[in-house]
């Protein structure tokens, strides 16, 4: 028993003195919390209160359009502005085609193609359920303009034309188109749940890199290799280069698996096939812009620790709450307002616009240059702290020599 | 020729300097002796003389080179192994000597070739350094230093933790060294060691210079051992350094 509570009091005095074990075991679930419920918050809410930003494009003008569109900012689900995800654009002809379309029902149900007067355009960020809230408020009005409109009329219709009333009321047959577009306006594909993951997961693999470059600087550090390397006369700036480069490869070929991975392992496995856009161009740009950023923030890391504990315990909380952050463990669509600004602190969440720009919305290299140029300037900025950390290292000291 | 004048150095929040005011010569093709206990000054002093810690003041030359304005010409004449295994443990004894030849602009198939036979290393060029015992290790610690054949030979430590065969086989690797006219500056707290190879011993306690003579001129008679010597001039308190 003596022994027993000596060994116990032996752990418990060795880690109230490991500042790193207790800032793991406190620090980082705390911040985790406090982000993850923030970050959640609008998911779990049921009080339907979140307002949508929306724009809404009346092509028409009419009464009926006018209407609709006053029913539809009266659901409480949107807000009107004018930089939005989602578009609803009411045709021209609205107004007109709605109160024909009691004339045409028969025709619809015996197939002709039926011309959709309302068209619901996504940006593929859009979350599901967001898409899903938005489509059943834009049918809901639709269907309440419509039946106020049949309503108003029912007595003209002809008994043998009443059985259209009921097609014309039912929720699945309303003339209503939703699309997702890209960053040009044309369709694309549905986004899918690999197009979220693979480039969050890509980014979040990317600057884990942290942890294995700056534990093996750390090792280079103690066991005097950096020692010898300084005696040889090798340079900070060659020194960074040279860990630079090789984990600048590594990142690509991280890049390639993962991506290689969506596109041909997930199907497989029944999953959906992730779809790469088309600017082969963009992609190696924002991956390389990434890796740079990861690479200088690893190597901002790898020079200010001291140990291989502290490597892998800073490396591993700052990556995890840089992804926290940044959207890639829950997208950054669905979290509440303040933490999407907040989103904009993570370099992870740069990135991932990046890449979202190129295989979600399908855009150009240069959709993607912005979210390029502030991960190259952070990834800049790293690197600068790190080359001047390192360069006081070997101008004053590190290793207390004897 | 190494000339050390008025050297100075202090840490940042260190109670006291790490070298305070050291001045001495080590003639060329000497071996000599750098003895002092814990926190004496020794590692200090040879980081300054290998150009990887820059000294508050005073100066040191070799070969009429300041190490702190002609860094590079310094270089090219000074290697250093230090205390520590200072290679990589994931590479091989091969891949290791090839990469610290690459960083040493002196380095030539031939040198390397030499430096691969003074510490008997050929049959061991494709195991992983880590895998090595440890008399191994300090023999690769050893042979990376000589790659570019270096007028100056840094050696701190250079047999701790050694068994007493790799202890003896360094120390005639040191001794043949010698001979070619390469001069080092050897570290240690081994006395029998300084004893056996060098001609001259400097003895630092507290980053200042005690006595700097030849063995025999340290001892006030023939039988005092060099421990007893050591011992003399340093004190006998236990150092917390």
């Amino acid at each position: 028993m003596r022994a027993f509570v000596a060994l116990c009091r032996k752990e418990l005095l060795l880690l109230s003195r490991d500042r790193h074990g207790l800032l793991v075991l406190f620090a980082v679930p705390t911040l985790f919390i406090l982000l993850m419920s923030l970050a959640l918050r609008d998911a779990f809410r049921t009080d339907a209160s979140l307002q949508l930003p929306i724009r809404i494009v009346d092509q028409d003008g009419g009464h009926l359009a006018q209407d609709f569109v006053a029913r539809l900012m009266q659901s409480g689900a949107f807000v009107a502005a004018d930089e939005a995800d989602l578009q609803v654009v009411l045709h021209s002809g609205f107004s007109e085609l709605l109160a024909t379309r009691n004339e045409l029902a028969e025709d619809f149900r015996g197939g002709e193609p039926e011309p959709a007067l309302v068209e619901v355009e996504i940006s593929p960020g859009v979350p599901p359920q967001i898409k899903a809230a938005a489509s059943l408020a834009v049918r809901q009005a639709l269907l309440a303009v419509q039946s106020e409109f049949l309503l108003e009329h029912v007595f003209e219709t002809p008994a043998d034309e009443r059985d259209n009333l009921r097609y014309l009321t039912d929720p699945r047959h309303l003339p209503v188109a939703e699309h997702f577009v890209g960053n040009d306006g044309r369709p694309i594909d549905a986004p899918t749940s690999v197009q979220q993951n693979v480039p969050a997961w890509l980014i979040f693999a990317m600057f884990f890199a942290v942890i294995p470059l700056a534990t093996a600087f750390v090792v280079e550090r103690s066991e005097g290799s950096l020692l010898r390397l300084r005696a040889l006369g090798v340079r900070s700036g060659v020194l960074l280069a040279s860990k630079a480069l090789p984990y600048y490869l590594v990142n690509l070929a991280q890049m390639a698996t993962m991506l290689a991975i969506g596109v041909w392992v997930v199907p497989l496995l029944g999953g959906d096939r992730l779809t790469l856009g088309d600017s082969p161009f963009g992609l190696w740009l924002i991956g390389s812009a990434t890796s740079f950023a990861a690479i200088g923030l690893a190597l901002c890391v790898a020079v200010a620790v001291q140990s291989t504990l502290q490597a892998t315990v800073a490396g591993g909380a700052i990556s995890l709450v840089l992804a926290a952050l940044g959207g890639v463990m829950v997208p950054k669509m669905i979290m509440p307002d303040t933490m999407q600004t907040l989103t904009q602190l993570s370099p992870m969440a740069w990135s991932l616009e990046g890449f979202w720009d190129i295989v979600l919305r399908r855009g150009s290299w240069r959709d993607a240059l912005p979210e390029a140029l502030g991960l190259c300037a952070f990834g800049l900025i790293c690197l600068t702290v790190a080359a001047l950390l390192l360069r006081r290292s070997f101008t004053t000291t590190t290793t207390r020599a004897t | 020729m190494i000339e050390i004048e008025q050297l100075q150095k202090r840490y940042p929040g260190a109670a006291r300097p790490a070298l305070a005011g050291l001045t001495f010569k080590v003639p060329d093709g000497s071996v000599f002796g750098l003895l002092g206990p814990n926190g004496a000054g020794k590692t200090t002093l040879i980081s300054i003389l290998t150009t990887t810690l820059a000294a508050d003041a005073g100066s040191v030359r070799i070969d009429g080179f300041d190490v702190r304005t002609q860094a590079d010409a310094v270089r090219a004449r000074v290697a250093y192994a230090p205390q520590e295994l200072a290679f990589y443990p994931g590479l091989t004894v091969g891949e290791n000597i090839e990469l610290f030849a690459a960083l040493t602009p002196a380095a030539s198939a031939d040198s390397v070739a030499a430096a691969i036979g003074v510490a008997d290393l050929n049959a061991h060029l494709r195991k992983r350094a880590q895998a090595l015992s440890g008399g191994l290790k300090r023999r690769l610690n050893f042979a990376i230093a000589l790659l570019g054949r270096p007028r100056l030979l840094c050696l701190d430590e250079p047999t701790a933790g050694v068994d007493p065969q790799s202890r003896n086989f360094l120390l005639d690797a040191v001794a043949r060294l010698h001979t070619t006219g390469v001069t080092v500056l050897y570290s240690t707290h081994y006395m029998e060691e300084v004893e056996r190879i060098c001609d001259r011993v400097a003895i630092l306690d507290e980053g200042r210079l005690l006595a700097c003579d030849a063995p025999d001129a340290l001892r006030s008679h023939p039988d005092e051992r060099l421990e007893s010597v050591f011992l003399r001039l340093t004190d006998t308190a236990l150092r917390d350094a």
